[in-house]
């Protein structure tokens, strides 16, 4: 689905990636996992278009995307949901999810909304709230609920425990499972390296900008490797 | 929106123009005319300018130059090819504005562009300095009557068509925030990363932006420059730049009510206060140290008097008929003393200073803008009339 071949991303003279390929396929949950730095998050916004790669392909489902604006590849059906959650603090929570369906026009926008607060019962009762008011673990749930508006298939999460009590990240993991069930690919980008191998069918490691190690998530979460960098031991 | 609302509200501001244009055009004095004129020009500056500042956020503070634009544009077009035949004036004119509006779009195209990657102060500089270089292009162009009055503009005033424009300006702008469209300007305000990652193209909604508030200043440019007949650069200097952006700050950014309103307040005040009769040097004092009061005991109730609405509103009027009392008190107690008494101070004088104060304690009470970021509503008001409802707690 989603084909990355030797990417170089730079901040003015700063590489931030160097020579990365990844592969997803259809239906997968694939988890990039590295310490801070690292280049995660430069990865997804380089696939998302929010930054562009100095060099190397970007291809989804079969044509190339890393020439067009963050706009098209939305279109195309990449859903990111950005570092830093990054939702609007000052809108109310519709206005946040009818701003995910931004790129749409169909007729369906309103029952994908439904299908969301269904997942995100919480922002149900918040709707008519500005988004900063909402707690760090809604605020999270409003973030991944609005990347969901533009029906993607892909889903790209940055750091979604991030800040987040310990329940509710087994929370938000359980409701990635449960997106992912429902047919969208996620590749999801992670510190909290256990929890991001735990439900990945696949896992890349990222460090200083490049892939040093990739694997099922299983195998990763027994490689000692891993186990001494990322797991504690 | 349902349509008997719309055409009610159709309705209603073309009445709003026929209004204005039979009441004022024929029985004030030119004068007065000429005001009413300059408000409704006025409104259309600062709701457009709210456009690109308040509501899409990108600090621009050289409104003045695209309103400049549009009337060197029209006026030197109409000098030389006004021909009245076969055509109403009222026509002439709104051809002018169309021309005026394309004019300064354009030059909001060319400002717009180069700004997308410049943010707050940066762009804030650039459009500062794309203001100053109209201003001295103009004033070093012989053709359009140089650092003297570009002259002999055909004289067509029609306040129906300047309240018109405001109207439309006001329309297009508050139909533009309940689209889908509207809500992508905002949350380019807000945050451009994450609405890019939504799928904004925060480059067109800019550049959309400044075309659109810009090419609203040219139309008004248009219809200044055929009332008034004669134009010079100082019409357009940077102070008119500050004043509109005044007003879109005090309104409360992003709200078009509060644009409208502050744009009639800071437009009027000053020349209210033109007709303020002299007053005495004890009076002066008095008044002073009352509103010095007022304002620090204000103060002290906006930031930490947090009680129900009924009992604020108590606080506020007592603190302003407490000070008034004082006023009244240190105005007699300073008739005593004979310089004070003696000394006289006319309206024209202090007008600009009193200008001032105003804008200083509204900022120091009420930094958000008058509406903050809301908008006149007649929901709003129902509320307001209304007995607090419970409202849901809020979690953080």
């Amino acid at each position: 689905m989603l084909t990355i071949r030797g990417l170089n991303t730079f901040y003015g003279a700063i590489q931030a990636l160097e020579d990365v390929s990844i592969d997803v396929e259809q239906g997968e949950i694939v988890s990039i996992i590295g310490s801070n730095g690292a280049g995660k998050s430069t990865l997804l916004r380089s696939i998302s278009g929010l930054v562009k790669p100095r060099s190397g392909t970007v291809d989804f489902e079969g044509s190339t995307i890393q020439e067009l604006g963050s706009d098209q590849i939305v279109r195309r059906g990449i859903g990111h949901s950005p570092e830093g959650r990054r939702i609007f603090t000052n809108m109310s929570v519709l206005e946040n999810l009818q701003l995910g369906a931004f790129t749409r026009s169909d007729g369906e926008i309103q029952k994908d909304m439904d299908h969301v607060m269904e997942r995100f019962p919480r922002l149900r009762e918040r709707l008519k709230q500005n988004a900063g008011t909402l707690s760090g673990g809604e605020q999270q749930m409003l973030a991944i609920g609005r990347a969901l508006m533009s029906r993607p298939k892909l889903l790209l999460l940055d750091e979604p425990s991030m800040g987040l009590a310990p329940n509710l990240v087994t929370e938000i993991f359980r409701i990635i499972l449960d997106i992912n069930k429902e047919g969208v690919t996620v590749l999801v980008v992670e510190q909290n390296a256990f929890r991001a191998l735990e439900i990945a069918h696949r896992a890349y490691v990222l460090e200083t900008g490049k892939i040093v190690l990739s694997d099922t998530g299983q195998a990763l979460l027994t490689n000692p490797k891993v186990k001494e960098a990322y797991l504690g031991g | 929106m349902n349509l008997p609302i719309r055409l009610g509200s159709f309705l209603a501001a073309a009445l709003f123009c026929w209004g204005i244009q039979t009441w004022a055009m024929g029985s004030l004095p030119f004068n007065l005319q000429r005001l009413i004129a300059l408000a409704g020009l006025y409104v259309v500056l600062a709701v457009s300018l709210n456009l690109i500042n308040g509501i899409t956020g990108q600090f621009s503070i050289g409104h003045a130059a695209f309103y400049q634009v549009g009337a060197y544009l029209a006026g030197y077009f109409s000098i030389h090819n006004f021909n009245p035949q076969g055509m109403p004036p009222w026509l002439w004119l709104i051809l002018m504005m169309i021309l005026g509006a394309l004019g300064a779009s354009l030059a909001g195209l060319v400002v717009g562009l180069p700004s997308l990657r410049l943010r707050g102060d940066y762009l804030a500089i650039v459009t500062l300095g794309f203001g100053e270089i109209i201003r001295i292009f103009v004033q070093n162009t012989k053709e359009l009557g140089g650092s003297y009055a570009l002259d002999k503009i055909p004289k067509i005033q029609s306040l129906w068509l300047i309240w018109g424009l405001a109207i439309v300006c006001i329309a297009v702008c508050r139909n533009l925030l309940k689209t889908a469209h509207g809500l992508s300007f905002l949350a380019v305000r807000e945050d451009e990363v994450a609405s890019s990652a939504m799928g904004v193209n925060v480059t067109k909604v800019k550049v959309m932006a400044f075309v659109l508030g810009s090419g609203f200043a040219g139309a008004a440019g248009a219809l200044l420059a055929h009332w008034e007949t004669s134009i010079t650069p100082q019409t357009f200097s940077m102070d008119v730049s500050f004043i509109i952006l005044t007003m879109v700050v005090l309104g409360g950014t992003g709200s078009i009510t509060g644009s409208v309103l502050a744009a009639l307040v800071l437009f009027y005040l000053p020349e209210y206060l033109r007709n303020v009769s002299a007053i005495s040097g004890s009076t002066l004092v008095a008044v002073t140290l009352s509103v010095i009061t007022a304002v620090a005991v204000m103060k002290r109730l906006v930031d930490h008097y947090h009680r129900p609405m009924k009992q604020r509103v108590i606080a506020y009027l007592a603190t302003i008929v407490g000070s008034a009392i004082l006023g009244v008190v240190l105005n007699i107690a300073f008739r005593g003393v004979e310089s004070l008494a003696k000394a006289s101070f006319t309206g024209d004088k202090l007008r600009l200073v009193i200008f001032a104060t105003t804008l200083i304690i509204l900022m120091l009470l009420r930094p958000q803008g008058i509406f903050a970021h809301h908008e006149f509503s007649w929901d709003w008001v129902r509320r307001l009339f209304r007995r607090p409802a419970p409202t849901p707690g809020a979690t953080s």
